[in-house]
């Protein structure tokens, strides 16, 4: 509230410290926000820190002895390679920590791709729907209930196997979009529909503002908080279904990502023989992303619902 | 009133017993800039049986108030101090499960937006009996369909609602009607103290009429003391004995509504009903100047001061200028708008 | 007499169709009202909850079409004015709602509801012309233009915001003002500051101004004329003196019996109320008192 004796003090400008002190409070009063963040970061820095230290390049199949265990001699290359490798190797030389360091981003890349995609085409969708009304409505929404109750992974796997010749990682990034739309453009056209009726949109087209300008400058920028936790939740499902491909064999052979390394593993047997260094790591690493996913959609969601935070 | 055995047996309070004795109450806001001083230091005392007003402009601090008097202040704030003597005991020196016992059974708080505070899938009979019901947890004895059926239509009488409205939802109810419920589940243990946070702000005029005079006849039944939080000086005139002006989380000034209406003694007071529109006759809008203070970091001395550009900052004291009739008597400000 | 908007028998009923669920609800019943240029007054409609006032204001300003009668503006039906005077008919009849906090746009600072209607009717040359008009307007309106621009809308109160909100329909200049219980959400000590420059837009300016509410007492103070409505119909009209103080239909005489006044010397609800609820009933409509 505007108050008497808050003279000196001007409200709108604020340094960048107080910026940060004001998020580092926020995020320990939102662990969900804080502990996926964090996950996160240590991917990151373990990624970075990999680039920079190790020789990535090994993520290639026979970049060294097959089935070595952690730190154990590589006949192969006994001079070079005394002390083994840190993760050992899978069945066809692979270095496993550096398809670790190399399949992260992979894997998260097509996540990406697939959400950003997603959220784009359903929010232009939802938006039409949602203000125009009408037969435009009628028609996207048939459409999205429809695609709703088709399981994804059938159109997924049929988009996967026409696309057989060589699937790259973008590629793959484009096949998951397709289906990676329909939630978000139903959801985001909820959240639009109750938008349309608040006053200030009203008090927009009594200001002379057009059908376009009122969605972009007056809907858009509050639905922002919105559209970004459906955005990670959109990535989230996109990484899950990928991997699901990739495990099944439709995904890009000869790239490292986090799902091909799991149909590898399904491929070789790898937990039938205990190569624990070999399994362990991508589920590891799997779980550490759909968490850290979760808890940041959770976070955001007590973020972008104002009724939910704990103000004062 | 009741008439199931169950909940008879308690006594009515006699007329001079002290209802509620409220003593340097404090609640504070813990913020990243500072302590906010929501009330500070507020006393007042109401016999049984008689109905007071607490006025002011939003963030005044009165629904604060409302929510310390019954113990529902929520984090980030806190009670910081003081007393509120109810029935010769501090509900702020008792643990937190005597609290739950004491409330609906000696304080009960009939809620701003009390439509919004019934549940919208439980039929209203239920609603009723849900307080009851849960005071009585505690005893081995449980009371029979027939028993409940009494109750629940003894108090629908109570508030003049038809006995079909046991079986109905909220949603089927008008604004003054789930109202009304409000008020029967509050009077529904024969409290000794009600609290009532601006329950008629949504209401039109003539329910608002209506549901103000059901209160006031079912707190007379009872014997009970009534606190009315409030904004509408209008009702205030109309409704309490007393009443009491809030302002910047301390009360400025307090006494019978007769005189403090006739002849205001603090300049707040004064303003507050000199911009009051009346029906009487035509007149210039004459509004307050300034903006509410800021509940943070208050400086010393006294706030309304701040607001008409005056400065004052030592200890007001709070004077008895006549009977039952208290003012924080600033010599710097006490003339302004006479 | 020239007209600037006219209300002409309008009625208007929600539901009821063939394939609905829902009951019919006649919010608004043979109705007549005009809005005069050359004479430009106050003209409060005052009503509780579903008397039908909102949903006057939102035909009058085009928002909502009626299902019988026609509402004019200049004399011309506006169900079939082209699209540029319907553009005109959006400048020249000017909202203020209730709701201070909703009204804006959160994402936005206070300055986005002055200045977009400026730019959409291209009504200043440049972005200095265009402030200044601002400015002068804030100021009409007792707002410090520096404390007021450039915040956010949850850094005002709600006195300033609505105070904000006028200042828009000054801007605009438009000849009529639909003002829809503009300071109902405010605290009573505000509100005079309020009806003091909506009072300045009819008298200083010469807009006529309808002032929607259920307060009777503020109703009172600001119009020059009142038409009392119940359940979608008009039961008395006239003169807001003549009105006010010597009221004919009884449910008139319920809601000034209803008004608690500020002082203690004065009681509230003396009349009996099933009584006046039987005769309110039977009572026909006064109409428009001379």
């Amino acid at each position: 509230m505007a108050t008497a004796n808050a003279t000196t003090q001007d409200l709108t400008a604020k340094t960048f410290r107080r910026r940060l002190e004001d998020f580092w409070r926020y995020v320990k009063r939102n662990p969900s926000l804080g502990v996926g963040l964090g996950l996160f970061l240590s991917l990151f820095l373990f990624v970075a820190i990999g680039y920079a230290t190790y020789e990535v390049e090994r993520y290639r199949p026979l970049s060294g002895g097959p089935d070595l265990a952690p730190f154990e001699k590589d006949s192969y290359n006994p001079v070079t390679r005394a002390n083994g490798y840190i993760l050992g190797t899978d069945r066809q030389g692979r270095d496993v920590m550096a398809v670790m360091i190399a399949g992260i981003p992979l894997t998260l890349q097509i996540g990406l791709i697939a959400g950003l995609i997603g959220i784009t085409v359903g929010t232009i969708l939802a938006f039409m729907a949602a203000y125009y009304g009408g037969w435009i409505d009628q028609v996207i929404s048939t459409i999205v209930d429809v695609g709703l109750t088709i399981p994804g992974i059938l159109i997924l796997i049929v988009i996967a196997v026409n696309l057989q010749s060589g699937l790259s990682v973008p590629q793959m990034g484009l096949a998951v979009s397709a289906v990676a739309w329909v939630w978000p453009a139903r959801t985001i056209r909820a959240q639009v529909l109750v938008m349309r009726e608040q006053l200030y949109v009203e008090i927009a087209r009594l200001s002379g503002t057009s059908g376009f300008s009122i969605m972009f400058k007056e809907m858009l920028p509050n639905l922002a908080p919105y559209i970004g936790a459906s955005l990670v939740g959109s990535v989230a499902s996109a990484i899950l279904a990928s991997v699901g491909l990739e495990a099944l064999g439709l995904g890009p052979f000869d790239s490292p990502t986090l799902g091909m390394t799991i149909y590898w593993n399904i491929q070789f047997s790898s937990i039938l023989h205990g190569m624990w260094w070999w399994f362990g790591p991508p589920i590891l690493v799997l779980a550490m992303i759909f968490v850290g996913l979760f808890l940041m959609t959770a976070g955001l969601d007590e973020w972008s619902n104002p009724r939910l935070r704990k103000r004062v | 009133m009741t008439t199931a055995k169950k909940t008879s047996k308690k006594s009515s309070p006699s007329k001079s017993e002290i209802g509620i004795d409220v003593q340097d109450l404090k609640v504070h806001y813990d913020t990243p800039d500072g302590v906010v001083k929501a009330v500070d230091g507020v006393s007042f005392s109401l016999r049984q049986g008689e109905r007071m007003a607490l006025v002011g402009e939003s963030g005044s601090g009165k629904s604060t108030l409302a929510m310390a008097l019954m113990r529902l202040t929520r984090a980030p704030g806190r009670i910081a101090g003081g007393k509120v003597i109810v029935g010769g005991q501090d509900l702020l020196d008792i643990d937190e499960e005597q609290m739950r016992l004491q409330r609906l059974d000696e304080v009960a708080l009939v809620p701003q937006g009390a439509m919004n505070s019934l549940n919208p899938v439980m039929k209203i009979k239920n609603q009723l009996l849900d307080g009851l019901y849960d005071h009585q947890l505690n005893k081995t004895d449980k009371l029979s369909k027939e028993e409940q059926n009494d109750i629940v239509q003894a108090l629908l009488k109570s508030v003049d609602l038809a006995p079909a409205v046991a079986e109905m939802y909220p949603h089927e109810l008008s604004g003054g009607m789930k109202q009304r419920v409000a008020i029967a589940i509050a009077t529904s243990m024969q409290p000794r103290v009600i609290v009532a946070d601006e329950p008629t702000s949504a209401l039109d005029v003539v329910v608002q009429r209506n549901v103000m005079q059901t209160l006031g006849r079912l707190q007379e039944g009872l014997h009970a003391s009534i606190i009315l939080i409030g904004h509408d000086m209008g009702l205030v005139a109309q409704f309490s004995d007393h009443v009491g002006v809030m302002y910047a989380g301390r009360l400025v000034e307090v006494g019978p509504v007769k005189t403090v209406f006739k002849a205001p003694k603090h300049p707040y007071t004064r303003l507050l009903i000199q911009s009051l529109p009346t029906l009487s006759n035509k007149t210039d809008f004459i509004g307050i100047p300034g903006l509410p203070a800021t509940l943070l970091n208050l400086p010393e001395g006294c706030a309304f001061c701040l607001r008409i550009g005056k400065e004052d900052k030592s200890k007001i004291p709070w004077v008895n200028v006549e009977k039952d009739h208290y003012i924080q008597e600033c010599k710097t400000c006490a003339d302004y708008g006479k | 007499m020239a007209a600037v908007l006219e209300a002409k028998n309008v009625t208007k009923i929600f539901g009821g169709g063939f394939l609905t669920r829902e009951e019919e609800n006649v919010a608004v019943n043979n109705i007549s009202m005009t809005l005069d240029q050359k004479n430009p007054k106050i003209i409060a409609v005052a009503g509780e909850s579903g008397s039908g006032k909102t949903t006057l204001a939102r035909l009058l300003l085009g928002i909502a079409s009626p299902t019988t009668g026609t509402v004019e503006y200049d004399g011309k039906d506006l169900s079939t004015i082209s699209s540029s005077e319907r553009r005109e008919f959006r400048r020249e009849v000017q909202p203020i709602f209730q709701d201070p906090y909703g009204s804006y746009n959160p994402f936005y600072k206070v300055d986005h509801v002055l200045f977009t209607p400026i730019k959409n009717f291209k009504m200043a040359e440049s972005r200095d012309e265009a402030v200044d008009m601002v400015e002068k307007a804030l100021e009409l309106v007792g707002l410090v233009p520096a404390e007021t621009l450039g915040r956010l809308p949850h850094q005002l109160s709600g006195g300033q915001r609505q105070r904000v909100m006028v200042a828009r329909a000054l801007l605009l200049k438009p000849r009529v003002i639909l003002a829809d219980e503009p300071v109902s959400a405010v605290d009573a000590s505000l509100r005079a500051t309020i009806l003091d420059a909506v009072s300045k837009l009819n008298k200083e300016l010469g807009m006529a101004i309808v002032y929607v509410t259920h307060d009777l007492t503020t109703a009172y103070q600001i119009s020059d004329e009142i038409m009392i409505l119940y359940k979608g119909n008009l039961v008395e009209a006239g003169d807001v003196e003549t009105v006010i103080k010597n009221p004919k239909h009884p449910y008139t005489q319920l809601l000034i019996d209803s008004i608690p006044e500020a002082d203690p010397g004065k009681k509230w609800g003396k009349l009996d109320m099933e009584k006046t609820q039987k005769q309110i009933l039977t009572s026909p409509s006064v109409g428009w008192r001379k």
